[in-house]
């Protein structure tokens, strides 16, 4: 009985196709198809195929075959684990590999002649203006993603400044201290250093944009193994009754 | 004795009388009879076409794309809007549901139309999901998932612990699969994990619908099965997030439909029981713990109810191994990962069993229903929608129960003089014995402890609740009508029960714009608390014990890679750390045992009390949730000598006390 193999061939194809995308200038579409079809369709279609006599087409044979790529992903996973590749390199050959050989298995049942092809699944015909809904739902749920997106990132519930400070190194007395602003609008910071209790210098005034940081690198001028308090003190916008930041560590190590 | 004449005309009326109302009693009970459809024979009315037909699918795709549109502009609003954002976003809900449910329960739709109709119901109510957090993971399971999803990238390998949910890496399906496309396409895991969980639902939703139809030979009743399972809470919102049950029940549908092919199709039985329904069952096993147990106790009371109704015996061993199968792999993978189980479940469960059985004995709720911890309460008419949708849902069972039974054949049968129970169709039996448990899971919901559990088991007996109530919608409701107002009508109500569950699921009012709150998961993610965790990364480096509260941790775990210090992988409580007004021994101590280095301070706790119940994890003192703690409590460590205040935005203080905990432990 003759029987078509298009689907196989095609399917080993693209699955051998796939390992082009290990190639480091692979287009991201390409990347995504590839990827996609590997991980979602192919080996759960290629298995469906090597296993049943009467290949299973239409709306179950797609869900079965999506069911099994995401089984067979599974315990590709677990494979690459303990053959110690979970890599892009290992996910092509694994899922790629169980493609072809699936596709060989189907092969050969097919060239026994043994292969029956159900009625294939049939869709309706498609209405121009039916099309054209379709495109502009379609269109409609895209931007509506992307204008959600926007507004999340528009969307600024808190303004605030950050101020932090760190030793760079547990053994010196180097310290780094940084403002970001993520306040609503341009800022103007004045930065007091104090040790002791005692103000030893005075920076600023910082003007920093919105989104924009800055740091300072300095010495303490203490010898190390002292117990003393090392604090900065940050005031905005010329306003230097009210400490608007405060961070401290204790000069000699960082902890 | 005899009687006067008077006293046996007394007798004569009051016998009249009783007649008259065994009688009246009688027709009621009848009445009630036929309305629940006790005996009534189950007729199918398929009326649709033989051909595919597009149909109203693109039109109504347009209208859901229009309501996806409403809903993401709810979330753009501002207080001062009008329409107000929550008129927005029902109106959306309405115009994706309605149409599509009365199209489902509209009568000569083909069976193209309505699996199309049911998928687009099913990406929207993700999309719903995606358009509330689209640049990335928003709820509390998400997080917990992506850590060991994170894991597997950055080590190449399976099973690294995770602090936050050390059962995470023991059922990894979801971050395999998540991490594989991620490898092949360059995606994050957040895009990988979004893509996953629009097609596993996709999947989901379509292998029910297939799974309905073999059992029930109706695709329109399997269309309004599924469409009426959409009701349960967990679907808009737990199951459309990135965590391993909305994957696991995805292979559970798939093995029982694998199942029922094997059932019904002799000549592939054993291929679709080794290739098919084995795999479902073992990915479904090293997916989710609790779901592959009520997977195979659903196998188990169905090889039961094969094994003692009237099947052949290939059928019977081919139902047999796959629950053989089910039990050895949701076994063996147990055993295998050393029973982490017990330890994760145990406790919830047998506390939610207690407040079930305390609140038996008083009769008083423990759990206000529609009351947050916080205080937060829906206004009166989602309220009212919530409560329409679950009386409906009631309704619905008690119109449908009966019938589902008629569906299955269940009939009683005489043998030799002794009656016995015949049924020739097993797993509508099961699935309508389910729903049996429905009551149950209502009643969880009434307990502290147990509610989650409640909401757990949801999306399992919707299977059931879904075949019952289209029993009665398909079946008497609609049946051969051909008249609009019935469709519209079920239309409706199935868009009610949808939209009621997807209220319940929100867990608190509905109001928008959604604004900050203390504790309560995805509406406490926001960027200033992100950007804390990520300070944390770039300036300290990774794999630094902290200490933080429920949302903070998340994102210290995530976005800063930190190492959190949890009662559930440490076994040390420090809370009273944090939050007791002076730092005691004890507090010391604590902090001391977990090897602390960094307390993260979200001063915005002092705002009110935590929505989900908890400021940090489940078993914490209760004492702290008397009141929101104190403002000095939590700056307490600026007093202590060699606690270092590292970082400050004015909301978020972090503390470094590795300096301080090292003369604590040297005895300085």
């Amino acid at each position: 009985m003759a029987v078509r193999r298009s689907d196989i061939i095609i399917v080993a194809l693209v699955a051998l196709m796939a390992s082009l995308s290990a190639v480091p200038s692979a287009s991201w579409a390409f990347l995504m198809l590839t990827g996609l079809l590997l991980v979602f369709y192919l080996p759960g279609y290629a298995i469906m195929r090597a296993a049943f006599l009467k290949p299973r087409t239409g709306f179950a044979g797609a869900i079965f075959a999506v069911g099994l790529s995401l089984v067979a992903t599974t315990f590709c996973g677990f494979a690459l684990h303990y053959a110690n590749a979970l890599t892009p390199v290992g996910w092509l050959i694994a899922l790629g590999g169980v493609t072809v050989v699936a596709c060989g298995i189907a092969w050969l049942r097919d060239s026994r002649g043994v292969s029956r092809r159900n009625k294939p699944m049939e869709y309706p015909r498609l209405r121009f203006g039916q099309a054209a809904m379709l495109v502009v739902a379609a269109v409609i749920v895209a931007g509506t993603i992307m204008l959600a997106r926007h507004q999340v990132i528009d969307k600024q519930e808190f303004a605030y400044t950050e101020l932090w400070m760190l030793s760079r190194d547990k053994s010196s007395n180097d310290v780094t201290i940084g403002i970001s602003n993520v306040e609503r609008s341009d800022s103007l910071y004045d930065l007091e250093l104090i040790l002791d209790g005692r103000t030893i210098a005075v920076r600023g005034p910082v003007h920093l944009r919105v989104g924009q940081s800055w740091t300072l690198d300095i010495s303490l001028p203490v010898i190390a193994g002292s117990e003393g308090r090392f604090e900065a003190r940050l005031f905005k916008d010329g306003d230097n009754q009210r400490v608007y930041r405060r961070v401290w560590l204790q000069a000699g190590t960082a902890g | 004795m005899s009687q006067s004449p008077t006293a046996c005309a007394d007798t004569r009326v009051l016998t009249r009388k009783y007649r008259w109302t065994w009688a009246w009693c009688a027709e009621l009970v009848a009445w009630v009879g036929i309305l629940l459809g006790i005996g009534e024979r189950f007729r199918r009315f398929e009326l649709s076409h033989g051909n595919p037909e597009w149909g109203g699918l693109p039109g109504i795709s347009l209208i859901a794309s229009f309501g996806l549109l409403l809903i993401a502009l709810a979330h753009g609003s501002d207080q001062e809007s009008w329409p107000s954002g929550t008129a927005l976003f029902c109106a959306g809900l309405v115009l994706i549901l309605l149409p599509i449910a009365v199209r489902i329960a509209w009568p000569s739709v083909s069976r193209f139309e309505r699996i199309g109709l049911l998928l687009i119901a099913a990406l929207s109510l993700c999309l719903i999901n995606v358009l509330s957090a689209p640049l990335g993971f928003s709820g509390f399971d998400e997080f917990l998932h992506w850590i060991t999803a994170d894991d597997i990238m950055r080590h190449n390998a399976l099973f690294t612990p995770n602090q936050m949910l050390p059962i995470s890496p023991l059922y990894p399906a979801l971050e395999i699969i998540t991490t594989a496309l991620s490898n092949l396409t360059n995606l994050s895991i957040f895009a990988s994990g979004t893509i996953l969980i629009l097609i596993s639902r996709m999947v989901f939703i379509g292998a029910l619908f297939l799974f309905f139809e073999a059992i029930t030979s109706s695709s329109r009743l399997a269309a309004v099965a599924c469409f009426i399972y959409m009701g349960n809470a967990s679907m808009p919102l737990f199951h459309a997030s990135f965590a391993y049950e909305g994957l696991a029940i995805v292979f559970m549908i798939l093995a029982f439909l694998g199942v029922t092919r094997a059932e019904s199709d002799a000549a592939n039985r054993w291929m679709y029981v080794l290739v098919l329904t084995g795999p479902f069952l073992a990915a479904m096993a090293v997916s989710h713990h609790t779901t592959a147990f009520i997977g195979a106790s659903l196998l188990l009371v169905l090889t039961c109810l094969t094994l003692l109704s009237r099947s052949t015996l290939k059928r019977r061993l081919a139902v047999m191994a796959v629950l053989a199968t089910a039990i050895a792999t949701s076994w063996g993978w147990l055993k295998l990962m050393g029973n982490p189980v017990t330890e994760y479940i145990g406790p919830s469960l047998e506390q939610g069993v207690g407040d079930l059985l305390a609140m038996i004995t008083s009769m008083m709720p423990v759990r206000k229903p529609f009351l947050a911890t916080d205080g937060a309460t829906a206004p009166i008419w989602q309220r009212l929608v919530m409560m329409c949708a679950i009386a409906l849902t009631c309704l619905g069972l008690a119109l449908g129960f009966f019938r589902a039974f008629s569906l299955a054949g269940l009939r009683m049968a005489h043998d030799r003089g002794l009656p016995f129970l015949r049924w020739t169709s097993n797993w509508i039996l099961l699935l309508t014995l389910l729903t049996l448990a429905f009551p149950i899971t209502l009643a969880f919901r009434f307990t502290d402890s147990a509610w989650e559990l409640g909401n757990r088991l949801g999306p399992f007996i919707y299977i059931g609740i879904g075949l019952v109530i289209a029993c009665f919608v398909a079946g008497p409701w609609l049946g051969r009508s051909s008249q609009p107002w019935r469709a519209v009508s079920a239309g409706a109500v199935m868009a009610i029960l949808v939209i009621g569950s997807i209220f319940i699921a929100w867990g608190g009012p509905i109001d928008f714009p959604r604004r900050y709150k203390v504790i309560a998961d995805s509406l406490s993610i926001e960027p200033m608390g992100i950007g804390a965790a990520e300070w944390t990364l770039q300036w300290l480096g990774s794999d630094h014990r902290f200490v933080a509260d429920r949302v903070n941790r998340t994102l210290l775990a995530t976005y800063g890679r930190q190492e959190i210090v949890t009662t559930l992988n440490d076994q040390i409580d420090t809370s009273s750390a944090l939050f007791s007004q002076h730092l005691g021994p004890q507090e010391i101590h604590a902090l001391k045992s977990a090897h602390v280095d960094f307390l993260f301070v979200d001063m915005r706790m002092t705002q009110a009390l935590p929505r989900m119940g908890v400021y940090f994890e489940r078993g914490e003192d209760w004492t702290i949730h008397a009141a929101p703690p104190e403002p000095a409590a939590l700056l307490k460590f600026n007093r202590i000598a060699q606690v270092g205040r590292t970082f400050d935005n004015g909301y978020i203080v972090i503390f470094d006390v590795r300096k301080f905990l090292r003369r604590e432990r040297d005895g300085r």
